[in-house]
């Protein structure tokens, strides 16, 4: 596994609108073998520490943290769209409520929880490529607005489909269980088995080529052709992708829940969306886990307040995006540069020196 | 049919106002402002609450529209400057924590039920062949048109011109010595008069909220989208089209689903002109 | 339109067929004729293309890279139609190119830049690198030696991990000819790779693309203003006039061509340049 180096922040102002500081994570060369085991090693721990969340920790954090976990897989689709694709397209969270709906309405037929998670994946990961398809002829602003129009047709369908869906007054979900465990630690242990396996994957495959092409079509635009890559095939991947992971977070979401209604999906889902990719940090590896676990935290600690809790979650946004434009990753890799100061130096003087004599 | 095209248009003037505000404010200063219509929300509700305390109208409405005005100049200086050089996505970022922030301070101070802008002719109707005719209506219609006339004179006067020089290039503007940060400031509270202006003629017709700023800036925001962001007049007409379709299939469709039928229009406008409908076709990148 | 005179080219290039041949290429943005009745073969070895601003060269190179579509006319890459394709198409099929002004992926490294042009070289899917298949990580291996490898030919192997865009200007457009040439061309469009690049950075340019060349059946199209640097690698030129090809052959001899020198510098002194 190579390493992630330094996220170099540019601060490069383009006319592609997602095109912001923090960019992804500049890949130094795979030679530090051992920090790659250390870094293996701690997410092994990391993972043991979070299995054991549900013998630990009371039912309310139990639900803070699976409600993390879900938000950081379904930001984890959205960031791959937004973030390394470079298109803003708004039907995310619709593309979500198709995960919670389908899982439930399958369940409702008699299909397996666990299966219905890769159905309602394959299925909105279609339909996410169709969504995509205005792509073809729309970028920036306007593909935002086009795939916004797409996204509230859907939830606009579930309010319709009344014999279905139950119509804007919602469906309940059927809970799935695990042998031997109650209904939330189940709900909690599939979120986690299914967010750990996304986070690898989704990384895995983002920092070698297939992370290289999409960052190509995201800042070469239609040029990335001279590549040998279609430019639309990869745009359409982003959105199949992103289409996949948001269904299935949906469904984890509305196992969670145990009761989902429209209202639930419209844009006071695809806000907080916006805000966890890019106060993560837009186009990195762990800002969707930063920054669902800052937004879930922000909305349950100033919980009960009422205006005063907007007003508290609006203005942390505000300071966050002023302090760290570049999103909290961006924290990370100065705190990270800061501690390596002495190493970088090093290496900064010596390829100082070599300029000189260039 | 004629009924529900005249709401259309009353409702349409609103997004086409708001829709300027943003255009103005994106082409001058390069921000897609989330916060516009809380802001002119804020100014309105400052007049609502003069309004009601006894001061007469006209006064209030001045004091409103002073308010928007400098309430945009201040987030300006405040809050955007030195996130310019970042790119659209923090401001645009930003925007939304401060809609979020005075959407709730609204609701703090004033709390949430609906409002409205108590005007001298509210309630007054005119019997035009059989049409019934709102005075608020005409007032909107009428003010809608001559803030999109006086717009687009405005950019045509000098410092108009230096603010589309300044959207077309900035380095460049900044060469020939255009002062871009008094640029900015100017189409920012220009930009708080349109859309207290906005939301100013919505409450003298109908009730405002915490909650009707929502759709509000968004219709808006797609108005400036059918303008392609540049565009005064697409945005304007694009805005009036918008408020149409939305009133058309509230009346014979279903309320519920204005929104979407209304932005799926939109949608079908852009894949037919990606430019917004008054640009013709261009190619991207090469 | 005077025809390509092949006798002047060096023996062993003019021996080649030509890697790609424009016949008889019109183009025109509405109403505006950019480029008529343009017939070009570029054969195996360095060729350039040079003309006074405006004259349509780099048009040329957007409807051989499958950006433009001629109205007339017809591109043959190794004598098959490709007019239609699309630029990933074309690319797939050899054709690399660079731009005027360096378009690399700005935070990305050196050698990352660089492996973006190997696409048709992997031989494994995205799939097979998603599971981390063996194939999948000899590919990667192997291709990441050849950037590297190509980075050091072009003297820029000092710094193989910096982000592009910390780079030089002059660097990055030699990152991106070593991204070029990663895709292994068998036509390279190299589009004033010279503008802007101190004297040892061309230095550097030329010996790694005469290095590259040496050993390979490839043909190189140079669009270039500056003529020593023409006349340094190119056997053979053409001279691009207004859309029109008025006058090809070897440097030597058509750089001292009347119309040739009129062309040029009545349009230098027209443009004030």
């Amino acid at each position: 596994m190579s390493e992630p180096g330094r996220a170099t922040a540019t601060t490069t102002h383009t006319e592609d609108p997602t095109m912001v500081t923090a960019g992804a994570e500049a890949v130094t060369e795979p030679s530090a073998h051992a920090v790659g085991r250390t870094k293996g090693l701690v997410a092994v721990v990391a993972l043991l520490l979070l299995f054991a969340a549900p013998f630990v920790l009371n039912s309310y954090l139990l639900f803070v943290l699976n409600l993390t976990l879900v938000y950081a897989v379904a930001t984890l689709g959205f960031n791959l769209l937004v973030g390394w694709s470079g298109q803003i397209g708004l039907a995310h969270a619709a593309l979500f409520a198709i995960g919670a709906y389908g899982s439930a309405i399958a369940m409702e037929q008699g299909v397996p929880f666990l299966v219905t998670i890769p159905l309602v994946g394959l299925a909105a990961g279609g339909l996410a490529v169709l969504i995509g398809f205005p792509a073809i002829r729309l970028t920036g602003f306007f593909l935002a607005i086009a795939t916004l129009a797409l996204g509230m047709a859907i939830v606009e369908l579930l309010k319709g489909a009344r014999a279905v869906t139950g119509g804007g007054g919602g469906l309940n979900v059927e809970v799935f269980t695990l042998p031997g465990i109650n209904g939330s630690a189940s709900t909690y242990f599939v979120t986690l088995a299914v967010a750990a396996v996304a986070f690898f994957l989704v990384r895995r495959s983002l920092i070698g080529r297939f992370g290289r092409t999409l960052q190509a079509v995201r800042h070469l635009g239609q040029l990335s052709g001279s590549l040998g890559v279609s430019a639309l095939r990869y745009r359409l991947i982003a959105f199949g992708l992103s289409g996949f992971i948001a269904a299935v977070a949906g469904s984890l979401y509305g196992q969670l829940q145990t009761f989902v209604f429209p209202a639930m999906f419209e844009m006071n889902l695809l806000v907080p969306m916006l805000v966890m990719v890019f106060v993560g940090g837009a186009g990195s590896h762990w800002g969707p886990l930063i920054g669902a676990a800052f937004a879930v935290v922000l909305i349950e600690l100033f919980q009960d307040l009422g205006d005063l809790q907007a007003i508290a979650y609006g203005v942390v946004l505000m300071v966050a995006i002023a302090v760290l434009p570049g999103g909290l990753v961006s924290l990370f890799a100065t705190f990270r540069d800061s501690r390596l100061v002495g190493r970088l130096l090093a290496r900064r003087t010596a390829s100082e020196r070599s300029e000189v004599r260039a | 049919m004629l009924q529900t095209v005249l709401s259309g248009l009353e409702s349409g003037s609103w997004f086409a106002l708001l829709g300027l505000a943003i255009v103005v404010v994106m082409k001058a200063a390069d921000v897609p402002n989330f916060a516009m219509a809380e802001i002119g929300l804020v100014a309105t509700y400052v007049g609502t609450v003069l309004n009601a305390a006894g001061i007469s109208f006209w006064p209030a409405v001045v004091v409103t529209l002073v308010i928007g005005t400098l309430l945009a100049i201040v987030i300006d200086l405040a809050l955007m400057r030195k996130l310019a050089k970042h790119g659209h996505f923090p401001l645009l970022l930003m925007t939304i924590g401060l809609s979020l922030a005075l959407n709730a301070l609204i609701g703090l101070i004033w709390g949430h039920e609906p409002r409205s802008f108590t005007a001298p002719w509210s309630g007054n109707h005119l019997d035009v062949g059989g049409l019934d005719v709102s005075w608020a209506q005409v007032v909107t219609i009428v003010v809608g048109a001559l803030g999109a006339i006086g717009i687009t004179a405005f950019f045509r006067s000098p410092m108009g011109a230096q603010m589309r020089a300044v959207a077309e290039n900035r380095e460049t503007a900044r060469l020939i010595g255009v002062n871009a940060g008094r640029l900015s400031a100017i189409a920012w509270g220009l930009g708080g008069l349109i859309a207290s202006t906005a939301v100013m003629l919505q409450a003298q017709s109908t009730l405002v909220s915490t909650h009707s700023a929502a759709s509000l800036i968004i219709y808006g925001f797609v108005a400036a989208t059918m303008g392609g962001f540049v565009s005064l007049f697409g945005t304007f007409a694009g805005g009036l089209a918008l408020g149409i379709i939305q009133q058309v299939v509230g009346t014979y469709i279903s309320t519920s689903a204005q929104f979407a039928v209304a932005l799926l229009a939109v949608f079908l406008v852009l894949m037919l002109r990606p430019g917004g409908f008054t640009k013709g076709m261009r190619l991207r990148d090469v | 339109m005077t025809p390509m005179d092949t006798s002047t080219a060096t023996p062993d290039s003019a021996a080649g067929h030509p890697v790609v041949e424009l016949d008889g290429i019109r183009m025109s943005f509405g109403g505006n004729v950019v480029l008529d009745d343009v017939t070009l073969p570029v054969r195996p070895g360095f060729t350039g293309l040079i003309g006074p601003n405006g004259a349509g060269k780099t048009t040329c190179l957007n409807v051989i890279s499958g950006y433009l579509r001629p109205d007339q006319g017809d591109v043959r890459l190794g004598g098959r139609s490709v007019v239609g394709g699309s630029a990933h198409q074309i690319a797939r099929l050899g054709v690399s190119r660079t731009f005027q002004t360096p378009r690399l992926i700005p935070h990305l490294s050196a050698t990352e830049n660089v492996l973006t042009g190997a696409g048709r070289h992997y031989r494994g899917g995205h799939l097979s690198e998603l599971f981390g298949l063996p194939a999948a990580r000899r590919d990667e291996r192997r291709l990441r030696g050849q950037a590297r490898d190509l980075l050091e030919t072009f003297g820029l192997g000092e710094h193989p991990g910096r982000a592009a865009s910390r780079f030089p200007i002059g660097s990055q457009k030699i990152i991106e000819v070593a991204r070029a040439l990663l895709n292994e061309p068998r036509l390279l469009l190299l589009d004033e790779p010279a503008a802007g690049l101190g004297a040892e950075d061309v230095d550097r340019l030329v010996t790694g693309l005469t290095d590259w060349a040496a050993d390979r059946d490839a043909a190189v199209l140079i669009i270039e203003h500056d003529l020593e640097l023409i006349t340094r690698l190119c056997p053979a030129v053409a001279v691009l006039h207004f859309g029109r090809i008025i006058q090809s052959g070897a440097p030597a001899d058509v750089l001292r061509d009347p119309v040739v020198v009129e062309a040029y510098l009545g349009a230098d002194f027209a443009a004030g340049d």
